[in-house]
């Protein structure tokens, strides 16, 4: 058993390493994966643990990317962070995965009036400048990072909504479709074992190129101060703390930023070459 | 003509009803946001009698059910007026006027370098696929694409503001100030027009007509700019309209970052002090926008593409 996954995931990772951008996406986020997961180890110091004695330091071997207005270790904020970036990411696009893809399913199976209610509401939250409407969210709902990772999922999912209608509308009329309704399964085994499946490879390429929309959409809330609250290491809250000392001590700011820029590149990346492999038509 | 005609007449027949559903959940959301607007009417901390409340929430229109309320908000945006701020207790309208241009400045200004300088980034990686200039361009938007704009405008803030001194770093004061702000605001949107433009050229040049062009002879420049980057380009321009509102959202943040006082950074001053009557108005500008636009992309691209009109769906 474990010998056939190994040999299937070596079947899916085969064709990313080939493709020369996506190998670089790959190895990227493998680097972010582990920075989350070797944190504790990684990190000299614990995320909250302020040095009043030395406050906005420059780089250094001790502090590799200086320290922040409160002591605070630059580069083991940073590391942590990537847990929150990750995490964050994950779970917005998860959301917005069980919502549009739903109603997708629906919209597509069902078409007619249920079709074009789905497709009414997801045009207007399409509509949006998703930063808007979750800023409108989250003045609702109130700061935090759950509340912020509900308020960009709420507006995002619309994406998912759209292909996976798009999809499921060209799949309906197909004979083994039409098979399965004439041998008496019921609406909601067709959409589950036979509609679905078949739109899982486009839903894995729209979810890795919605994680990076997520991850700067919830870092620009954060940054905003509607995010992350102290002294949680979120990378964009991060950029936000370095903002009042910017010239005199630049690395505050900077380094959360690389980050953020170099973990989304690793998902567009990999997401780019995920398309060309499971659905080189898609457009995103 | 007359299937354009039908067609845009079925498209703004479809935008009036989006918006009249974005004002009802617009003012649900507003109603349950937290905070009593009466206490920002009344000085703090001071002592007032029930009457008072009263006679001031007559003032306001906050005495009303709920749904005359709402058809009182809505029968006064649609004559442009949007009621007094909470906190200025100045007109709406007023505050809306003064922010509008700067905010449009800035958003056009970036979304034309972007489509000037995107258009020919993509169809130069389109016409070196696969080799060096082609790498060079994809990883360079690809970066642009994965840099948030907050950011970016920090690090140019620190670059050209604190180090060189060159440019102004906060306001809009002379036509300097607006060099920092544009180009935060152009540089990720660049990354994305010059990768949809690639996509579309590689797509094209690989259609029939185009081969027959090349089997025919004709000059590569002629085959090259008459025949695929006219076909190209049409998605393209529609992602001109689709992209205004998008640019609107980051122009909010860019805009409080560099102090820039267009509608950004009012909507984010008003968010925090709970001037509901601003916040309304400027998302509800916004969603009218965005509706005019999406609207317009999709007239323009019939238009451009017959194939379009004719199609029975909607997407």
């Amino acid at each position: 058993m474990s010998m056939d996954a190994l040999a299937r995931l070596r079947e899916w990772i085969e064709p990313i390493l080939q493709n020369k951008y996506s190998r670089v996406g790959f190895f990227i986020i493998l680097f972010i994966v582990a920075l989350a997961i070797g944190a504790p180890v990684i990190a000299p110091k614990h995320y909250a643990e302020v040095d009043p004695q030395n406050r906005l330091q420059p780089p250094s071997l001790q502090h590799l990317f200086g320290t922040d207005e409160l002591g605070r270790d630059v580069f083991s904020r940073v590391v942590y962070g990537a847990r929150i970036a990750l995490w964050v990411g994950m779970l917005v696009v998860f959301i917005e995965a069980a919502i549009g893809v739903t109603l997708g399913v629906l919209a597509g199976y069902y078409g007619g009036k249920v079709d074009k209610v789905i497709s009414a509401v997801t045009d207007m939250v399409w509509a949006f400048p998703p930063l808007v409407l979750a800023l409108g969210v989250v003045t609702l709902i109130g700061p935090g990072l759950v509340n912020v990772v509900t308020a960009v999922a709420i507006v995002s999912w619309p994406t998912f909504t759209r292909i996976v209608r798009a999809k499921v509308q060209s799949l309906v009329n197909r004979e083994f479709v039409l098979a399965a309704r004439a041998i008496g399964e019921s609406d909601l085994n067709i959409m589950l074992r036979y509609l679905l499946p078949n739109v899982i490879p486009t839903i894995i390429v729209i979810a890795a190129l919605s994680i990076p929309s997520a991850i700067l959409s919830t870092t620009a809330l954060s940054f905003l101060g509607f995010g992350a609250q102290p002294p949680t290491p979120d990378w964009g809250a991060m950029v936000s703390n370095g903002m009042p000392q910017l010239p005199r001590a630049p690395w505050v700011s900077s380094f959360p930023g690389i980050f953020i820029v170099i973990t989304c590149l690793g998902f567009n990346l990999l997401g780019d070459g995920l398309r060309d492999i499971l659905d080189p038509k898609l457009k995103v | 003509m007359s299937a354009l005609l039908r067609y845009t007449v079925k498209k703004i027949l479809i935008g009036i009803p989006v918006i009249f559903l974005v004002t009802i959940i617009l003012f649900s959301i507003m109603q349950l946001m937290p905070g009593d607007p009466i206490d920002l009417l009344l000085p703090p901390g001071s002592r007032v009698s029930e009457e008072k409340i009263q006679e001031i929430k007559r003032t306001w229109g906050l005495d009303k059910p709920l749904i005359i309320q709402y058809f009182y908000w809505v029968s006064h945006i649609l004559r442009g007026d949007f009621g007094y701020s909470f906190v200025t207790k100045l007109p709406v309208s007023n505050l809306l006027y003064a922010r509008i241009p700067y905010t449009l400045q800035l958003m056009l200004t970036s979304q034309a370098l972007a489509f000037l300088i995107g258009i020919p980034l993509g169809v130069a990686a389109a016409l070196r696929r696969g080799r060096f200039t082609d790498s060079l361009i994809m990883v360079g938007t690809a970066v642009l694409w994965s840099t948030p704009g907050y950011w970016l405008g920090l690090m140019l803030m620190l670059a050209f503001g604190f180090y060189l001194r060159v440019l102004p770093i906060s306001g809009a004061f002379s036509p300097a100030s607006m060099v920092l702000p544009v180009a935060t605001l152009t540089l990720p949107y660049l990354g994305m027009v010059a990768r949809l433009m690639r996509t579309e050229m590689l797509e094209v040049l690989g259609e029939d007509y185009i081969r027959t062009a090349w089997a025919k002879g004709l000059p590569s420049r002629r085959v090259v700019l008459r025949h695929a980057l006219r076909n190209a380009l049409i998605p393209v321009t529609v992602l001109f309209f689709l992209n205004l509102p998008w640019m609107l959202g980051g122009a909010v943040v860019v805009e409080i970052i560099f102090a820039w006082p267009g509608m950004g950074t009012l909507l984010y001053n008003s968010i925090v002090m709970q001037d509901y009557p601003v916040v309304m108005a400027i998302i509800f500008i916004i969603a009218v926008l965005t509706v005019i636009c999406n609207t317009l992309g999709d007239v323009v691209s019939a238009f451009l593409d017959p194939r379009i009109r004719l199609e029975k769906g909607e997407y």
